[in-house]
């Protein structure tokens, strides 16, 4: 423990005194001559007036204060007792771990300014600053490489400066520890022995019993839910595109009467809430006979999904060039061969998006599911010994289930947990990795219409 | 070069046109243009062959072979089986099972007996001779008339007949006098009344229901005015003390304060009442009160030639049965006994009190029962002629391969008997049940029938064949039960009805507009004909058409998918809200606009006790409110957080716009889930709060930990954060504290998109501005205020709008994390929970209670606030002005 913290003094308080030691030692060397041999000193500041040492002073102190404060913080998150004997209060270690967070983040915030003021570049200030303390004194050290004034420098250590970065540090990484948070405590609640209510952050006793569980097919249904969801989603990726473009392309490039028309009515329909029609869905589902059987939903997604996926595609196709069509035309092609040999290659993206959110939908859509798959259909063959509330939930689709799980009174949390970590950790790398083009694809969808 | 053309001219194509309009595909057989023709001709074909094979124009129609249950009988039963086996009964002494089942009569031989026949059916035969074989209905129609002369309703005297089973002495039939219409004769043996121990005066309870609650009446039977309260007729007044557990009651009577004390197991319970202040004096429940609680049912014994009625003391639990006389004496006084009379007799029916004169010219009053055969407690009696079919119907079962008729067979027969006894009800029957549009009519008739009145007739539930079930079948011919006890008969399904004539009304709209096609082009062609004197050839038609309707057909598939998966269901839950539909009624009705009458004038509908009314101005306002909030909220918060990253001080802003970008790349529903966990009152957050400390502080500020009635004011309510735990989500008490903490934890879910996206739009802000304003002497506010701000505005405020209704009906935040939160599925907020918005309300009532029509209202109003603003913000956009 001592051994930590003596590291920590030596870079906060030794170095700096190290450095300013050598600083007064050349200082008076220049001044009244020097015995010892000329070292290539540490010029920290260039100019040295009177005026400056008041600033430096001020600069030293402003170190001073944060290096003790952050000394203290050490001490009280590292240092398991005080000196009182007891253990220091939750919240106060907790303030301090997250002063000692946000301290490192200036620090390595002032580095890069450094580095930028120099001309060395912000991310490789940035980058050197990572390491305590040290980027600091590393671009002290290098000369400049832009022509800027000292006072620039020195203006990076204004208090307002700091306050600044103290703000800004403060709120991104309390921010950042907002939202991450609750990640964690689920992905720790998926890991936890218990069946209640997980109350910490981040469980006692580890186990994988959990997603065992949810591959056994004699506890929850779980591996249903994912091949009905997964089928579900094919199916609606599938059809969802193949039914729209068409459509989307004459409405995207032909004028016919009833276009204003009909865009006005894909606007309204859109505006609907789903259900309004579930009970008429319900009971036309019923007299074919479909309830309870999670594919026959494709019908009612690709239906829905026409309004807001034709306008997304026709937005798209419409910024297509008209002059591709005439000159094709000139050529000699006709609409069909137009819009399957040059309109389609040419809207693979929006395409692909298009597919993606389709495939995206019914893994989170709980409404239309939980209405209609809870009732067994007419001529289903019900697997031998299996009641009748089994048969039912195995056709569940995943928003329903998972829901299942944490309402009502039988509630098994951890259960719960492990089944979102499944579900979500796919769907969160994905969207992690195409984030720039999803973003674009939802807001074009929005801003044009 | 115009022609116009004169009247004249015109009049050949009009009648073409109206011919194709009465025959599809006539008018172009004029024009000389048989493609076409053929064309227009098949889609025709379609729609009358549609509807000409889905009805049943041309087909007999039975309404009681098709709609119930089962196998008719068919005459060949009669013919073969029936007929024989009475020859056999009456003429063949072989046949053992039944030979003289109509009894036997003595003959010359002595010890030798010879079968009777049954001279109506005779008779019958007899009138049937030389008409062909008799048919199931001509001889049902005499087996019922078998019965109902032989089972008349009368009314006999009780002690006289009480060892006769067909009780035939001293009676009186009802066609000749109908004691049961006469007031005052009958003698009521079923009752539960009070008698009071003050005036012996009799007590009849009523129980009503006042404000929600239920309130007891004692209405003395001798004057009808006298109203007394349960205190009053019992003698002593209650009082309620509240003790360290909870509430006590007190009965206070002649001045001394008792408590209800109940000793003993289960099953030898006593009840007694305590002096308070001298527990020794101990009185019995039955000597406390200053009533008797009294019951007769129908135990009617005989004693000394006089009836008694058996009256059970429902207070007393030993000795409390007294025997009351059923007539009273000369002195017009109730005799009682305490004993019970030896000969009980079996009463299954109502009693009378009828005055007969007897022989020697005096009047006695006798107790007369009544025999009613329609009486579920008394059904038709068996006759011979019953008793013979029943063993026909053995022998038929008993027979190899004749014991094919089951439970619905034979339940189908004794209701036709029972129809036949009572023709109204037959006509009543066909009336409903063979309806012209429903039963008869095609698939587009059907369908426009079906809107407009949505059906007529609900399920019918036949059980008075049971009346006749023990004299014609009753023996066990095929399992334990031989017959159903409730036949039910479907009728109209108005929800399936309305689907239906949506779905037919949009496809005849379909073949409406070939229709159109067709005499447009019958007239235009006429016309063409008339001026060129050429007429078009079909093939360079049809070509034309392709390719000037390229769009039209390309559209159709998803134009015919989007309008049955789509359109129908909005038409059919737009129609709902016109109509009284609620948790499976299975007929309803056209209402009008009385649900929107009754949400605007802020009124209750239909059932009295939900306000839904008062209610939905409430959820609005919250939905609104809801709507708004989170919709500032978040884009600011978003903006701010750009704005924050975006920064000069702020080294690697990617890492932190990744990192931060994490609660939107999460699915929602996932982290709307996770956050009822984490917020849940046991949860992980207030056992983190609570063990830092802040428990401790907010009991210090009385936030947290006292009862609610601490609370006088609804300002200092505000304060109230919960009992034990902080109710995030759930508290009953703080609405405005419970949606607070919705809109900040609905921050978290939705920041991070607006980041990421104004963060892209400052990135690609022309750096130039920045530096220009700069060098004019802007500061950093001025920088923001003029140049950041107006140009992120300007690209994202659009969004806002499209949020704005997004969270109108954003469903997953509400349900998911709050499911509504407290008071959630209570009547007398009309099952809205405080945090309900108005479409996780409509899921609620479509889901749980299933009150289809309001939560249908509820969706047009949604509908007319978010579709006028997505209309309003569509037609601002620049896609809608360059179209």
């Amino acid at each position: 423990m001592w051994f930590i913290i003596s590291i920590m003094a030596i870079g906060v308080i030794v170095v700096p005194g190290i450095t300013l030691a050598k600083k007064l030692y050349d200082r008076k060397k220049r001044l009244h001559g020097s015995p010892l041999p000329t070292v290539t000193a540490i010029r920290i500041f260039d100019d040295d007036t009177v005026r400056d040492r008041k600033y430096y002073l001020n600069i030293w102190i402003k170190v001073a204060i944060i290096g003790v404060i952050t000394f203290l913080a050490l001490y009280v998150v590292f240092v398991h007792k005080w000196i009182f004997g007891a253990r220091p209060p939750k919240l106060l270690v907790w303030l301090c771990a997250f002063y000692l967070i946000v301290t490192y983040f200036v620090q390595d915030g002032l580095a890069a300014d450094f580095a930028e003021k120099k001309g060395y570049g912000q991310l490789s200030g940035a980058l050197w600053g990572l390491i305590p303390v040290y980027g600091l004194l590393r671009y002290a050290k290098k000369p400049k490489r832009k022509n800027v004034q000292s006072t620039t420098i020195k203006k990076i250590y204004s208090s307002k400066s700091l306050i600044a970065k103290y703000l800004i540090f403060a709120e991104l990484v309390g921010l950042g520890i907002i939202v991450l948070l609750p990640i964690i405590y689920i992905v720790g609640a998926s890991f936890a022995k218990q069946s209640g209510l997980p109350t910490t952050f981040w469980p006692r006793n580890l186990t994988l019993e959990n997603y065992r569980i949810l591959f056994d097919e004699s506890e929850t249904m779980f591996v249903h839910w994912y091949k009905n969801t997964f089928f579900l989603a094919l199916l609606n990726m599938v059809f969802g595109v193949l039914f729209i473009t068409g459509a989307a392309y004459i409405f995207a490039r032909f004028k016919f009467k009833g276009k204003k028309i009909g865009l006005i009515t894909i606007l309204v329909l859109q505006v609907f809430p789903s259900f309004m029609g579930m009970v008429a869905l319900f009971t036309l589902y019923q007299t074919f006979n479909l309830v309870g059987r999670p594919l026959a939903l494709t019908f009612i997604y690709v239906g829905g999904s026409v309004p807001f996926n034709l306008w997304l595609i026709k937005g798209y196709l419409q910024q297509i060039p008209r002059d591709l069509d005439e000159s094709a035309m000139l050529d000699g092609a006709n609409k069909a061969q137009i819009f399957f040999k040059i309109i389609l290659p040419l809207s693979v993206p929006i395409l692909s998006f298009v597919a993606v959110s389709q495939f995206m939908a019914p893994w989170m859509d709980y409404i239309l599911p939980s209405f209609l798959l809870n009732i067994v259909p007419r001529n289903a063959n019900i697997p031998a010994g299996m009641n009748l509330a089994e048969y039912t939930k195995m056709q569940w689709t995943l928003a329903v289930g998972l829901f299942e799980f944490i309402s009502g009174t039988n509630s098994e949390y951890t259960t719960f947990a492990a089944g979102a970590i499944i579900v979500a950790l796919p769907i969160t790398v994905l969207y992690m990795l195409f984030q720039r083009f999803l973003i674009q694809g939802i807001t074009a969808g929005a801003t044009k219409g | 070069m115009e022609n116009k053309l004169k009247f004249y001219q015109k009049i050949i194509p009009i009648l073409k046109a109206v011919a194709s309009g009465l025959i599809w595909g006539l008018g172009q057989v004029f024009n000389r243009q048989f493609r076409k023709a053929l064309f227009f001709f098949l889609f025709f074909a379609c729609l009358v062959g549609i509807e000409l094979l889905t009805s049943r124009y041309f087909e007999p129609f039975d309404a009681f072979t098709n709609k119930i249950d089962g196998e008719m009988f068919t005459d060949n039963i009669v013919n073969n089986k029936i007929l024989p086996y009475y020859d056999d009964a009456v003429n063949n002494p072989d046949e053992k099972r039944l030979y003289g089942v109509f009894g036997t009569e003595d003959t010359n031989i002595p010890g030798q007996k010879v079968a009777k026949s049954y001279p109506s059916f005779d008779a019958f035969l007899a009138e049937h001779r030389g008409k062909g074989p008799i048919t199931i209905d001509e001889f049902i129609t005499f087996v019922a008339q078998d019965l109902t002369e032989n089972n008349p309703s009368r009314f006999f005297d009780v002690i006289s007949n009480r060892d006769n089973t067909t009780k035939t002495k001293d009676v009186i039939y009802q066609k000749d006098r109908d004691l049961s219409k006469e007031s005052g004769s009958e003698i009521i043996v079923v009752d539960e009344f009070f008698r009071s121990k003050l005036d012996g005066s009799v007590y009849h309870r009523v129980v009503e229901r006042v404000d929600g609650l239920s309130v007891e009446h004692y209405i003395k039977d001798t004057d009808r005015s006298v109203v007394l309260t349960k205190e009053q007729l019992f003698g002593y007044t209650t009082q309620i003390v509240s003790t360290g557990t909870g509430n006590e009651i007190l009965y206070h009577k002649n001045n001394k304060v008792y408590r209800r004390v109940i000793e003993g197991g289960i099953y030898e319970e006593k009840r007694f009442f305590v002096n308070i202040n001298d527990t020794s004096e101990k009185i019995p429940e039955h000597e406390f009160y200053d009533v008797e609680h009294l019951k007769k049912n129908k135990g009617i014994y005989l004693k000394d030639g006089k009836l008694y009625v058996e009256v059970i003391d429902q207070i007393k639990t030993e000795n409390n049965k007294t025997y009351w006389s059923l007539l009273p004496n000369e002195a017009g006084e109730i005799d009682f006994l305490t004993a019970a009379p030896s000969t009980k007799i079996d009463v299954k029916y109502r009693l009378f009190k009828v005055d007969v004169e007897k022989e020697d010219g005096t009047v006695e009053t006798r107790v007369y029962e009544w025999f009613n055969p329609e009486a579920y407690q008394v059904g038709y009696q068996t006759t011979p002629f019953t008793e013979f079919i029943k063993k026909c119907f053995e022998i038929i079962y008993t027979e190899p391969g004749g014991n094919r008729y089951t439970k619905d067979d034979y339940t189908k027969f004794l209701l036709y008997i029972y129809f036949k006894i009572h023709p109204e009800m037959e006509a009543d029957f066909t009336k409903r049940f063979d309806n012209f549009f429903f039963d008869h009519a095609g698939f587009f008739t059907k369908g426009i029938w079906s809107l407009i009145t949505l059906g007529d007739t609900d399920n019918m539930e036949y059980d008075q064949h049971q009346l006749i079930a023990q004299s014609a079948l009753g023996f066990k011919v095929s399992g334990s039960n031989q017959w159903m006890e409730l036949i039910t008969v479907k009728g109209h399904d108005s929800a399936y009805l309305m689907i239906r004539g949506i779905i037919s009304t949009l496809l005849l709209m379909f073949f409406m507009i070939i229709w159109i096609w067709n005499i447009r082009d019958a007239y235009l062609s006429g016309i063409h004909l008339v001026k060129f004197k050429k007429r078009e050839s079909d093939r360079h038609y049809f070509k034309e058409v392709y390719e000037r309707s390229f769009e039209y057909i390309i559209l159709f598939p998803a134009i015919f998918l989007v309008t049955f998966i789509s359109i129908m269901p909005i038409i059919f839950g737009f129609l709902a809200a016109f109509t009284n539909y609620k948790s499976n009624i299975r007929l309803f009705d056209w209402v009008g606009f009385s649900n929107f009458v009754n949400i605007f004038s802020f009124g209750r509908v239909g059932d009295v006790t939900i306000p839904f009314g008062k209610v939905f101005w409430s959820v609005f306002l919250w939905t609104v409110i809801w709507a708004v909030f989170s919709t500032v909220t978040v884009f600011f918060g978003g903006f701010f957080q750009a704005l924050i990253i975006n920064n000069d001080h702020v080294p690697f802003k990617k890492f932190w716009r990744t990192l931060l970008i994490l609660p939107w790349a999460v699915p929602a529903i996932i982290s709307q889930m996770v956050f009822n966990m984490i917020f849940n009152e046991t949860g992980v957050l207030n056992a983190t709060l609570e063990s830092i400390g802040v428990y401790d502080l907010l009991k210090n500020l009385g936030m947290l930990g006292r009862n609610i009635n601490e609370y006088p004011t609804a300002f200092s309510k505000l304060f109230y954060w919960g009992e034990e735990n902080i109710q995030w989500f759930h508290n009953p008490h703080n609405k405005w504290f419970v949606r607070t903490t919705l809109i900040v934890v609905n921050i978290w879910l939705g920041f991070p998109y607006y980041m990421a996206l104004m963060s892209g739009v400052m990135v690609g802000i022309d750096r130039t501005l920045y530096e220009a304003a700069e060098i004019d002497g802007a500061t950093k506010k001025q920088r923001f205020r003029y140049i950041t701000f107006p140009l992120v505005m300007y690209s994202t405020a659009p969004l806002l709008v499209m949020s704005f209704s997004g969270n109108f009906n954003n469903f997953g935040v509400i349900y998911f994390i709050t499911e509504g939160g407290a008071n959630a599925g209570s009547l007398q907020t009309a099952y809205a929970g405080d945090t309900d918005i108005l479409i996780s309300w409509m899921y609620t009532l479509t889901v749980d209670q299933k009150i289809y029509n309001m939560a249908s209202v509820f969706s047009i109003l949604i509908f007319i606030v978010v579709g006028s603003i997505a209309a309003w913000n569509y037609s601002q956009t620049r896609a809608f002005k360059e179209d």
